[in-house]
C-alpha cells in the first residue's frame, strides 16, 4: 500500500454525521419478518399438507428471480439480498389456496414483484401494496382457481367467510372457534393460520420493526364497523369477533397493511389508514361479491393513504 | 440492537491533562492566515482573520515558530517566544466593542447579542459527552467569570441555567431549569423551548457551558483561551487547542487502527477526522474512535419509507422525502417542505434502516437554497447598479 509508505499513522475512514447508528437494516427487517412468518408456514403444512410448502417455496423463488431479471432489465445492481422480494413471494403464497396450480403461482408472484414493486422503481417506491396487487390481478383474472371453496373441496374444514357470504350468519353457529383459530378453515393457506400469524405479528411489534398504530387500528376498525352493522341489522351480520378470526383479517392487519411504502408514517394518518382498512374489510364482506376481500380493502386504503399523510404538524418554529 | 455509544456513560475520575506536544496544528474553518512560515509567534497571538461574521479569529495556542500555513491549518513548533501578548483590558469595554474584542481573542460570538433573556446551556450536547457536568461541578468559578462577561455583552434582564434533569448544579444567581436528559433535548433550540415554552422566539441568547468556559478563561487572564475540554471514553481531558489527535489518543490510551473512524465532537453531529495528525479545534467536546465494521456503511440505497425518521424528527419535518428531493436536486420542493426547520440533530440518519445519509442530504439542500438566495440578491444588486 503506497499510502502506508507515506505515513506511519493509521489511515482513517471518513464519513458524514451521524457516526452512530441504531443497527436496524432493511435486510434485518425483512429477514425477521420472514422469521415471523415461519410459525404460520408450519401450521399451514400441518393443516394443508406439503402442498402448502410447495406453493410457498415456488412463490418465494419466483419472486426473487423476477426481481433479479427486472433489475437486469433496468440496468441496476440486484438488491434481492434485502429479502424484500422473498417476503413478497411468501406473503403472496399465504393468500392462495394450497392446491393452486403451479403456473398461477408463477404468474401471480411475478405480477407482485413486477407490477406491484418494480414498475414504481423498486423497494420503497410503490404506492400500493405489492402483494395485494398480485393477488387482485389473479383473483379477477382466474377467479375459479382462487375460489378457496372450489379449490379445497376435498378438505373437510369449515369455510366461515364463505358460509357467511352465501348462507348468512345463522349457519355460523355450528362453527367451532378453536379449530378456526388453529387454521382449520378454508382460505389462503397461510393467512388463515390465525394464531400463528398473531404470534408472528406480535413478535415483529415487540422487536420494533413496525409500529402498533396500523395493526391495532385495523383491528379496531373491523370491530367498530362490524359492531355498527350488528347494531343496525341485528341477526343479519356476523359478530365483530367472528370477523377478526375469519379469513385473512389478522394477516392483513399485521403483514399487509403495515407495508412501509404504501402506508403513512405519522400517528394520526396511520390510525386513519388502519381504521379505513378495517372498515373496508367488513364492508366488502357485507356488501361485496367476495367472501374475504382483505387485499382489496388494503388496496382501497392505499389510495386514500397519501391524503391522510397530508395531516401533519407544523415544523418546529413555524409561524 | 443495543448501542454502546448511547449507553449512559458515567464520568470517572478527575480531569486529565494531555501534555502539550512540541507541535500544534491550529485548525482553520474560514480564516485568512496573517502569519508566514518561519515567523515567531507568541502564545495567544492572532494568526488568522475570520472571514465570516461572528466567527472568532484563530490564535496561536503555543508560542514558537510557524512551520506550515495553508487554508486548513497553521502548524506551530513550540519554542521560545520573543514577545508576549498584552492582556485585553476587559473592564473598559462593553457591548459591541467587547464583543469585537472577544472575537479577536478567538471567541465565536454568533448569537451573543443584546437580548432580554440569556440561557446558559449546561446540558451535555451529545450522548457520550460529559464535559458539561465536569465544567459545572469542577470549574464553577471560571464559568461564573464567563457569565459576568457574557452578561456585559448580552445585557439580559433574566438569566437561566439549563441543566440535564437529575443533575444538581448552581451557577452564580442563575435561575435553574431542568431539561430532559435524553438526546436531542440538550440542543439549543430545544433548550430554548424548554425554558421559554416557545419555538425559536426572538430575544434569546444561548451560550453553551463549553463556550462559557472559554469566555471565563478570557475573563480570568485577559488572554485568549488556549485549551478545550473533551471526553474520551467517559474520561475528560484538558487539551491544548491544535494538539494532534494522535497525541490526545495516546495520552488517553486509546488506539485508532486502519479503517476506523475518529470523530471530533460527538457521535451524532461531530466531524470525522481526515487523519490522526489533524489538530483538535476549540469547539471539540469529545473524541470518539469508532472501530471499522461497527456499523453498516452509509449507502445511496433507496428509502424504504419505514417512517422512523419522520417520527423521531424533533423539527417535525419529513427527512426521508427531503433527502429524496435533495438527491434529485429538487431544492425548490425541499424549501417548500420546510427543510430549513431542520436543527441538524442527526437522529434521522441514526434510525435510517436503509443507511441513507439523511442529514448530509438535508445539509446539501439547505446549502443550495442559501446559495440560490445569495445569487438572487447579487443579481438584484447588479441590476440596480446597471
Amino acid at each position: 500500500m503506497s499510502l502506508r509508505a507515506l505515513t506511519a499513522q493509521p489511515i482513517l475512514t471518513v464519513s458524514v454525521p451521524p457516526h452512530a447508528h441504531c443497527g436496524k437494516t432493511v435486510r434485518a427487517m425483512y429477514t425477521e419478518t420472514l422469521l415471523a412468518l415461519v410459525p404460520a408456514v408450519a401450521m399451514a403444512v400441518l393443516n394443508y399438507g406439503v402442498d402448502a410448502l410447495r406453493v410457498v417455496a415456488l412463490a418465494a423463488a419466483v419472486a426473487v428471480i423476477a426481481e433479479v431479471l427486472c433489475t437486469r432489465l433496468m440496468e441496476r445492481e440486484p438488491a434481492v439480498d434485502d429479502m424484500h422480494a422473498m417476503f413478497l413471494g411468501v406473503c403472496f403464497a399465504f393468500l392462495l389456496p394450497a392446491t393452486v396450480p403451479w403456473w398461477l403461482v408463477v404468474c401471480g408472484s411475478t405480477i407482485c414483484v413486477v407490477l406491484g414493486k418494480m414498475v414504481f422503481g423498486g423497494i420503497g417506491a410503490s404506492p400500493l401494496n405489492a402483494v395485494a396487487v398480485g393477488w387482485a390481478v389473479c383473483r379477477i383474472s382466474w377467479p375459479k382457481y382462487l375460489d378457496v371453496d372450489a379449490m379445497l373441496i376435498h378438505v373437510n374444514y369449515a369455510s366461515p367467510a364463505s358460509s357467511l357470504k352465501y348462507f348468512g350468519p345463522a349457519t355460523l353457529h355450528g362453527i367451532d372457534p378453536v379449530p378456526m383459530l388453529l387454521g382449520q378453515q378454508l382460505g389462503g393457506l397461510g393467512a388463515v393460520q390465525v394464531l400463528a400469524v398473531l404470534v408472528g405479528g406480535l413478535y415483529l411489534l415487540a422487536r420494533g420493526w413496525y409500529r402498533w398504530e396500523i395493526p391495532v387500528s385495523v383491528l379496531v376498525g373491523v370491530v367498530v364497523a362490524a359492531g355498527i352493522f350488528t347494531a343496525v341489522y341485528p341477526g343479519e351480520v356476523a359478530s365483530p369477533l367472528f370477523h377478526l378470526a375469519a379469513g385473512s383479517t389478522l394477516f392483513g392487519a399485521f403483514f399487509l397493511a403495515t407495508d412501509c411504502s404504501s402506508s403513512p408514517s405519522r400517528t394520526i394518518p396511520m390510525v386513519l389508514y388502519g381504521l379505513t382498512v378495517g372498515a373496508m374489510i367488513v364492508i366488502i364482506r357485507v356488501y361485496g361479491i367476495y367472501p374475504d376481500g382483505v387485499p382489496f380493502a388494503i388496496l382501497l386504503a392505499n389510495l386514500v393513504g397519501p391524503m391522510y399523510g397530508k395531516i401533519r404538524p407544523k415544523p418546529f418554529g413555524a409561524r | 440492537m443495543t448501542n454502546t455509544i448511547f449507553q449512559n456513560i458515567q464520568r470517572t475520575g478527575a480531569i486529565h491533562d494531555v501534555p502539550v506536544s512540541s507541535e500544534v496544528r491550529v485548525p482553520l474553518t474560514s480564516h485568512a492566515p496573517v502569519v508566514r512560515c518561519g515567523q515567531s509567534v507568541a502564545s495567544g497571538e492572532r494568526i488568522a482573520d475570520a472571514l465570516c461574521a461572528g466567527i472568532g479569529d484563530a490564535v496561536a495556542s503555543v508560542g514558537g515558530e510557524v512551520t506550515y500555513v495553508d487554508s486548513r491549518f497553521i502548524c506551530i513548533r513550540s519554542g521560545p517566544q520573543s514577545s508576549s501578548v498584552e492582556p485585553i483590558n476587559l473592564e473598559e469595554l462593553a457591548g459591541d466593542a467587547l464583543r469585537d474584542a472577544l472575537r479577536r481573542a478567538g471567541m465565536d460570538v454568533v448569537g451573543l447579542e443584546h437580548a432580554p433573556l440569556l440561557i446558559v446551556n449546561g446540558c451535555e450536547p451529545e450522548p457520550g459527552v460529559l464535559v458539561g457536568g465536569e465544567l459545572l461541578e469542577e470549574h464553577r468559578k471560571v464559568l461564573e467569570k464567563g457569565l459576568e462577561l457574557a452578561k456585559k455583552v448580552v445585557t439580559p434582564n433574566r438569566w437561566v441555567l439549563a441543566v440535564d434533569q437529575g443533575r444538581r448544579a448552581e451557577l452564580a444567581d442563575c435561575e435553574i431549569v431542568d431539561v430532559a436528559a435524553t438526546y436531542p433535548n440538550g440542543l439549543d433550540p430545544l433548550v430554548i423551548k424548554a425554558v421559554t415554552g416557545k419555538e425559536n422566539p426572538d430575544g434569546v441568547a444561548v451560550i453553551g457551558v463549553h463556550r462559557l468556559y472559554q469566555l471565563g478563561r478570557i475573563a480570568e487572564t485577559g488572554l485568549p483561551a488556549t485549551d478545550t475540554l473533551l471526553t474520551i471514553e467517559g474520561r475528560n481531558y484538558k487539551v491544548r487547542i491544535g494538539t494532534s489527535i494522535a497525541s490526545v489518543l495516546e495520552a488517553a490510551g486509546v488506539a485508532a487502527h486502519d479503517g476506523d473512524r475518529v470523530v471530533v465532537g460527538g457521535p451524532m453531529r461531530g466531524e470525522a477526522a481526515m487523519n490522526v495528525m489533524q489538530g483538535v479545534d476549540k469547539d471539540a467536546y469529545g473524541l470518539f474512535v469508532i472501530p471499522a465494521g461497527t456499523y453498516e456503511p452509509v449507502s445511496d440505497a433507496p428509502c424504504v419509507e419505514c417512517g422512523d425518521c419522520v417520527r423521531v424528527c424533533p423539527s417535525r419535518i419529513d427527512p426521508c422525502m427531503l433527502s429524496s428531493y435533495a438527491e434529485f436536486r429538487m431544492f425548490g420542493l425541499a424549501e417548500k417542505n420546510f427543510v430549513e426547520a431542520c436543527m441538524e440533530c442527526g437522529l434521522c440518519g441514526y434510525v435510517c434502516r436503509a443507511r441513507r445519509p439523511l442529514l448530509q442530504y438535508i445539509r446539501l439542500a439547505k446549502r443550495e437554497i442559501e446559495h440560490a438566495r445569495e445569487c438572487a440578491v447579487a443579481a438584484a444588486l447588479e441590476g440596480g447598479l446597471a
